[in-house]
């Protein structure tokens, strides 16, 4: 580090009063100690990863925070943990995702799955049943339960209802109906939900569960483990059996029948095979490709022409009013973008918007941007033009005020016209500079999710694809489509189109990195 | 110097080009102002381009979180018929065919959404329905209009003589003459208008203080985490450096709609053992916009290169710690590009879509670029109220952008690139 700015490590200077070591110590120690009980509740639930993430967090934390010998990494430390923890780990994540089969089907591990089953329960026939009301206490209620032979049991506490989660009240035997108001017929309809996830417990330790809208009836476990074959599950209402292939993720009845939820499984690389192999996915995958670049490439080139050519307006001294000019270009650049991708939403709306209404009285056309696939391209690519040239505007301006005067000079004695100056001046001075710009402003706009999404939502769909995809989709959309929008939510597949590009923005970022010469702390 | 001629035309076509296409830049702002002060919710208004042919204060009432009281226009054919009756939403109307009307007050909604607003007026129509001029007609074809207006009894003198008045438990009587039907008219009607109250769909203000809560709260983080990295990347020397922020910078490329899945699985498993991070919460949200600040890192750290270091060197001298020599001298210096780092960062929050989308559900707590989705939904298309809560939550920050503009410019410039 040759850095003639640097302050070496400086633990010597830092040195510190007493009280302020203590407090340091108070502190870390305090939140040490916080961690650590995070990571005891993580391993306890079997969280072996996150818990394992948090104790090397919680190590690296106590030593950057108490020993000298790290005192500068305080400095970067919480800024590195955001983006490990944010950026890196997602990344990681993402590729981990790709080789399994996690979708809203496959939500759950193996045994959080088995365990799912087994808490199932059923109420057999011919076991007691219990009548039930409702009595009104306060705000809360108390149930009550009259079992055939007309004995009486009551909620030891009256109950909120106010719970989202399952939760196990003890009830006990009365003599007398209570002495309170009993609530209209219509409270077990409100409670329904409630009281779907309120079990009750008698004082012998039976469970009763609501099996009707008004009645409870014993409980037993729907699902027996099998002891020598932890893949099997027998149901103890109907014998049938149920056995888990972890091939699939699911597990099968002997006819061949899946029942949810399904599990976790590792697939290897089926989710690649099938992005580049299914017929619904490799053609949708290819196409949307191409028109991701071709959006990208388009945008970037037409906005940095656009905005270069109106700086070098906006800079001619002969102009007036140019300051007025500038700020009004700038506009699109200052409105929130969700804004101004609705309001385009408005006017290129089929049937009831601007553009088809002028364009319809005019030349008696209505041109159909939201349903025709090479159309509602035009739509987008007109809209991010809209949004996009103001950036380049802004830079150009500043790239244009460093190019020397006497060269424009220079060249008007010997006769050169503005067409001439601008491709053989201005350009070419610009280009250099702006170039790492460009490349992360092609990068942004390959993955310009909000236009997209706010603007078509990827429609209109392509016919054919299978899971969908969008005629508009570009390819982070259509990851996200695969990931949230679909019925299955199939967070693996998007993981794998998200992991195509993972590899493109790498590209990027290298070319970036190589055009734009950076050198950290060496600048003289 | 005498100019040439070409060079007049190169002037005026210069000015003709940044016109026209100004046009076209500024178009679309107006227009969604005009949508916001356009009855209903109607994108094309074919009688005017611009300004609203009807125009109310309804959607912005209602972005304001007020309730609003107007009135629909309606009619009743009244030819053959003894009377009609019908309800204004002040209470039930009697009119009797030879113009003599009653009205029972019997108001459907609350004392606040008061007055309640009305009128009574006759208009002949054609076969098709269209209104067939007569004498005496005003613009809309209404003859003989009367005003009814509901109030508290107290408030009866706070209206003109030409309205009639009801308080919310009288009932008036009044005569409407109907004049004999003209020529080219085949129904005779009566117009009235039907007092409605409307109420605010979706809490705009209260997104909007959600919005600048969650950018506010991150910036501060963003700036604090990003100062103290740029301070020891900048100026103290430690092993790894350059590479470390090379690493941040290409990590800075992949933006986190990439990896939403990801980011929205660890918090949903993050938040069932950490309250604070648990979906739906803005304290997840602030913390996942945490991850990438790589840039302001770098703009910083820029703008600490033109700060010479001599002051920090004698302050070190003197005995001061590299955490003193930071706040007290290194950071009263760099406020300005505080600024644009702040800025920069609060507008990025303000716009920021993906990730707000998946980790908020609930209407209550959704940003502005999440909330305003809600007006525009497949089957309900509500861009009335939608522009004016655009434009309502647009402008402040229009506002700002244009303020900081030249902070900006150069932060946009020396930020990204040192060529």
């Amino acid at each position: 580090m040759a850095n003639a700015n640097a302050i070496p490590m400086v633990p010597e200077a830092a040195k510190q009063e007493r009280w302020k070591t203590w407090t340091q110590y108070g502190v870390v120690g305090a939140l040490t100690v916080f961690f650590l009980y995070i990571t005891m509740v993580m391993y306890a639930q079997g969280e072996l990863l996150y818990g394992t993430m948090i104790l090397i967090f919680t190590g690296v934390f106590a030593f950057v925070f108490l020993s000298d010998r790290a005192y500068v990494w305080r400095y970067i430390f919480p800024g590195l943990v955001g983006v490990v923890v944010f950026v890196i780990f997602p990344i990681m994540y993402t590729l981990g995702l790709t080789f399994t089969n996690k979708s809203n089907l496959h939500l759950l591990s193996f045994a959080q799955s088995k365990a799912y089953f087994l808490q199932q329960t059923y109420v057999a026939e011919g076991s007691h049943t219990y009548d039930l009301s409702i009595y009104e206490d306060g705000d809360k209620v108390h149930l009550v339960l009259e079992d055939p032979e007309g004995n009486l049991y009551m909620t030891d506490e009256p109950q909120s209802m106010d719970h989202v989660e399952d939760i196990i009240a003890p009830i006990s035997a009365i003599l007398v109906e209570p002495s309170l108001n009993e609530a209209p017929r219509k409270a077990a309809i409100d409670y329904r939900n409630q009281l779907d996830s309120l079990q009750l417990q008698l004082p012998n330790g039976t469970i009763l569960v609501k099996s009707k809208l008004r009645e409870y009836g014993e409980k037993y476990p729907l699902w027996s483990a099998d002891e020598s074959d932890p893949y099997k599950l027998t149901n103890l209402k109907d014998g049938n059996e149920l056995i888990a292939n972890m091939d699939e993720g699911f597990f099968y009845d002997a006819e061949g029948k899946y029942y949810t939820p399904g599990f976790q499984v590792n697939v290897g690389f089926d989710n690649y095979v099938r992005v580049l192999t299914e017929d619904g996915m490799f053609a949708p995958f290819l196409q949307i490709f191409t028109w991701t670049m071709f959006f990208a490439i388009f945008t970037v080139v037409v906005t940095f022409f656009l905005g270069m050519a109106l700086a070098s307006f906006v800079q001619w001294e002969p102009i007036k009013l140019r300051g007025l000019y500038q700020v009004l270009l700038i506009l699109p650049y200052a409105v929130p973008g969700f804004i101004l991708i609705m309001i385009f939403r408005a006017l290129f709306n089929q049937n009831f918007g601007q553009i088809n209404h002028v364009l319809e009285v005019l030349f008696n056309l209505s041109p159909a941007w939201n349903s025709d696939p090479n159309l509602s391209r035009t739509m987008i690519l007109i809209a991010n033009l809209f949004m996009g040239y103001p950036y380049m505007f802004i830079l150009s301006l500043g790239m244009l005020q460093s190019i020397p005067k006497d060269l424009y000079e220079a060249s008007s004695l010997e006769g050169a016209g503005p067409i001439t100056n601008f491709f053989k001046i201005t350009f070419p001075l610009v280009l250099r500079p702006m170039l790492p710009l460009l490349i992360a402003s092609f990068a942004f706009n390959f993955n310009n999710f909000v236009l997209i999404q706010l603007l078509t939502r990827g429609e209109p769909i392509i016919i054919g694809s299978s899971p969908q995809a969008g005629e508009t989709d570009l390819l982070v959309n259509y990851a996200f489509r695969l990931a949230f929008m679909g019925d299955t939510q199939d967070f693996a597949l998007g993981a794998t189109v998200s992991t195509f590009i993972f590899m493109m923005v790498g590209i990027f970022a290298i070319a970036y990195l190589k055009a734009a010469k950076i050198e950290v702390g060496l600048k003289k | 110097m005498v100019k040439s001629r070409s060079h007049t035309a190169r002037i005026i076509g210069v000015h003709l080009f940044l016109i026209t296409f100004l046009f076209f830049v500024i178009y679309p702002l107006a227009y969604v102002v005009s949508i916001s002060f356009r009855t209903g919710h109607t994108l094309v208004d074919p009688e005017n381009f611009l300004l609203p042919s009807d125009p109310t204060l309804e959607h912005w009432a209602l972005a304001l979180e007020q309730n609003y009281t107007g009135m629909n226009p309606l009619k009743k054919d009244i030819d053959g018929q003894e009377s009609i009756k019908f309800n204004n939403g002040l209470g039930e109307v009697v009119v009797n065919a030879d113009g003599s009307w009653t009205l029972t007050a019997a108001p459907k909604f609350d004392e606040a959404d008061y007055p309640l607003k009305s009128y009574l007026a006759i208009a002949f129509l054609n076969d098709v329905g269209d209104k067939v001029e007569s004498s005496g007609a005003d613009k809309r074809g209404f003859i003989n209009r009367q005003d009814i207006v509901l109030d508290l009894a107290e408030k009866s003198g706070d209206y003109a003589d030409n309205i009639i008045f009801v308080d919310p438990t009288g009932k008036i009587s009044g005569q409407i003459d109907i004049p004999a039907m003209p020529a080219g008219a085949t129904r005779t009607t009566v117009q009235y208008g039907g007092a409605y109250v409307s109420q605010p769909p979706y809490p705009v203000l209260t997104w909007l203080m959600n919005t600048v809560k969650v950018a506010a709260i991150t910036s501060i983080l963003v700036l604090l985490l990003s100062t103290t990295s740029a301070y020891a990347f900048g100026r103290l020397g430690f092993t790894g450096k350059g590479p470390m922020l090379k690493t941040l910078l290409v990590l800075q490329q992949f933006p986190n709609t990439l990896f939403l899945a990801a980011l929205y699985l660890i918090f949903e498993k993050l938040g069932s053992f950490i309250g604070f991070m648990s979906l739906n919460t803005h304290s997840a949200l602030i913390i996942g916009y945490m991850g990438s600040m790589a840039l302001n890192i770098f703009m910083i750290i820029g703008y600490f290169d033109t700060i010479d270091p001599a002051m920090e060197e004698s302050a070190s001298i003197d005995g001061a710690t590299p955490w003193q020599t930071f706040y007290r001298i290194l950071l009263p210096l760099s406020v300005p590009i505080l600024a644009v780092v702040f800025i920069l960062t609060f507008i990025g929050i303000v716009n920021e879509y993906a990730l707000s989308s998946v980790l908020i559900s609930d209407i209550s707590k959704m940003t502005l670029a999440v909330g305003a989705q809600q007006y525009i939904q497949a089957q309900n298309q509500l861009w009335g109220d939608f522009a004016a809560a655009a434009v309502l939550a647009g402008i402040p920050i229009t506002i700002v952008f244009l303020i900081a503009q030249k902070f900006l410019v150069g932060g946009l410039t020396s930020g990204g690139v040192k060529g």
